[in-house]
């Protein structure tokens, strides 16, 4: 076999394995190995047989080539918090609980419940540091809001006064 | 099991240590994939060239580094690769965590029974 032809070959290869990979991914990397073939066989000055096989052994099999691309699209990146490798994460009872909380927990257990769900929120490791601040600025804007107005409404006579209509002193 | 029979150690230890290297290696200086690969490989940091493409690829994704093509005297344009702020934030954070970690394996295959 004439050493272009093992280039082909060789491509072929990494191609269908490349399957495994998400389509605009795949292209992609046959091209960079491409390019990495020509670089290598520009350097060494010739493309006989000796010379490819060299350069082929040294980039590694298409399998353990697409195996190395298949861990690195399944692994979490070097930090966790960039949220790059969440989409294998799952809600666990903690995210669960939290959104409960801070939903029907509203109704059901005003105040002490957004307060226990904005805790679990911060336990947890699902959401990102900014996703934990915006959600806790939601949350004590809808608590303190509302405590507000009733403090204007009414108008310091009694603060903890739900009626809706001003007092007359 | 057997440490090192059914596993491969070296192949263990480069998972996840490599990718900081070429943070290392692109943190002040653009860098291109095959000048990458031929620093990497000659210090036995690279089982095969090939799997230089799927780390960057993966570094590119999580936004530790950025890229740019450029003309090349010979040949198609090159991709050019460089640490972005979070890729140099990512590696001063691996850099401590790898010396705390390599030296206490040094103390402890050094000294097993302790003598802290």
């Amino acid at each position: 076999m004439t050493g272009d032809a093992l280039v082909r070959a060789y491509l072929e290869r990494l191609g269908t394995e490349a399957r495994r990979l998400p389509a605009a991914r795949r292209s992609e990397l046959v091209e960079e190995i491409r390019g990495h073939i020509e670089l290598a066989l520009d350097e060494a000055g010739s493309r006989d047989e000796a010379t490819v096989r060299t350069a082929l052994d040294r980039l590694g099999s298409p399998e353990a080539i697409v195996d190395a691309e298949a861990d690195s699209v399944n692994a979490p990146g070097p930090e966790d918090s960039g949220g790059a490798g969440r989409a294998t994460q799952r809600w666990g009872a903690v995210e669960v609980a939290a959104a409960l909380l801070l939903t029907l927990g509203m109704i059901l257990l005003p105040v002490f419940g957004p307060l226990l769900g904005l805790g679990l929120v911060w336990m947890s490791s699902y959401w990102t540091i900014r996703e934990k601040i915006v959600v806790t600025a939601v949350v004590l804007a809808l608590l303190i809001v509302p405590a507000l107005g009733l403090l204007a409404v009414g108008g310091g006579t009694e603060a903890s006064s739900p009626g809706p209509l001003p007092v007359d002193p | 099991m057997i440490p090192g029979e059914t596993r491969k150690p070296l192949s263990e230890l480069r998972r996840g240590v490599v990718e900081f290297c070429v943070l290392a290696l692109v943190r002040e200086r653009d860098g291109y994939a095959f000048d990458l690969v031929r620093v990497l490989s000659s210090r036995g940091l690279l089982a095969g060239e090939g799997t230089i493409y799927p780390l960057l690829a993966r570094l590119r994704r999580d936004g530790l580094v950025e890229t740019t093509w450029r003309e090349s005297d010979a040949g198609p344009p090159r991709r050019y690769y460089r640490a972005t702020d979070r890729g140099r934030r990512a590696l001063d954070g691996f850099v401590a965590d790898w010396t705390a970690f390599r030296d206490a394996v040094d103390r402890l295959i050094t000294s097993p029974g302790g003598g802290t």
